[in-house]
């Protein structure tokens, strides 16, 4: 549900499966475990780690109040430039917020 | 501020409340709290029926009134009007839960972007928190007139004890802008 929050997403350091091409070419024939990924789906794993780092800080919190404390305490940026089009991240992390809230509604 | 795929003026439906902050979301002041119940009653509101209503809470559930889905106590607030050549009023109700300190007083602070021509009140306009886990709810009033059809019209209300500064961005769009 947005508006939420942003995170990092652009040419982010991820994990990649050896098994799928590195590159669109179907002639390479390199094989990687890391590769450098953007997307909404680089955003998200970010704002899951802020919320468990929340959440060691008060395991009591429910992931309401813990999306509440990512969301009012976001900064506003006069450059999201670095950040591009990922800002669409926001969808993606409020999918895992939203997963949380529907397996533990209520607590 | 411009979105880097499309260079399309950016809005908050793109970079949302702002950029995480890990450091301040560990203390910050004021939550607005969700718990099972205004899940559901949210889900009434856009019309779920008990059937999938039961798949989702597990239990069976029977809607009571509808809710409107503006008034779900989420820490943003964004509303979609059917026409922009017409003067509107939109009301948003919200309740914050003081995870803050004990004895604190948060006043209420609205910062229009940039060209927005929107009015907001927030009623009240302080809240004073006697202890911890505290409750307070209030109302925010957006209204206007001819506002851009091409782009949504955005504010922030920020809730502030001079420590904490509880931002949420509030949004008003024309249906399908």
């Amino acid at each position: 549900m947005q508006p939420d929050i942003s995170a990092p997403g652009v040419e982010i350091l991820a994990a990649y499966s050896p098994l799928s091409l590195p590159s669109e070419d179907r002639r390479d024939k390199r094989r990687v475990k890391y590769s450098v990924l953007s997307g909404t789906s680089m955003a998200c794993p970010h704002v899951t780690g802020v919320a468990a780092y929340i959440k060691t800080f008060h395991p009591d919190w429910s992931p309401s109040v813990i999306q509440s404390a990512i969301m009012t305490t976001g900064k506003q940026k006069s450059n999201f430039y670095f950040l591009a089009s990922q800002v669409t991240c926001v969808d993606n992390s409020v999918l895992i917020l939203s997963l949380n809230e529907s397996l533990q509604l209520g607590r | 501020m411009n979105a880097t795929g499309t260079g399309a003026e950016s809005t908050e439906f793109a970079y949302g409340a702002g950029h995480v902050d890990p450091i301040a979301a560990i203390n910050p002041g004021l939550v607005y709290e969700l718990n099972k119940t205004d899940h559901i009653s949210f889900l009434c509101g856009m019309n779920y029926t008990s059937k999938t209503l039961k798949l989702i809470s597990g239990d069976a559930v029977i809607c009571s009134g509808k809710t409107l889905q503006r008034n779900l106590n989420y820490p943003s607030m964004s509303a979609k009007l059917s026409e922009s050549n017409s003067s509107f009023t939109v009301t948003f109700k919200r309740t914050v839960t003081n995870l803050g300190t004990a004895n604190s007083t948060y006043k209420s602070k609205i910062v229009l972007n940039h060209g927005s021509k929107l009015n907001v009140k927030v009623s009240p306009s302080v809240l004073s928190m006697k202890s911890l886990k505290e409750k307070q709810s209030f109302t925010v009033t957006v209204s206007g007139s001819n506002i851009d059809p091409k782009l949504p019209s955005s504010a922030n209300l920020i809730w502030s004890d001079g420590t904490h500064n509880v931002r949420s961005p509030i949004v008003v769009y024309i249906d399908g802008y």
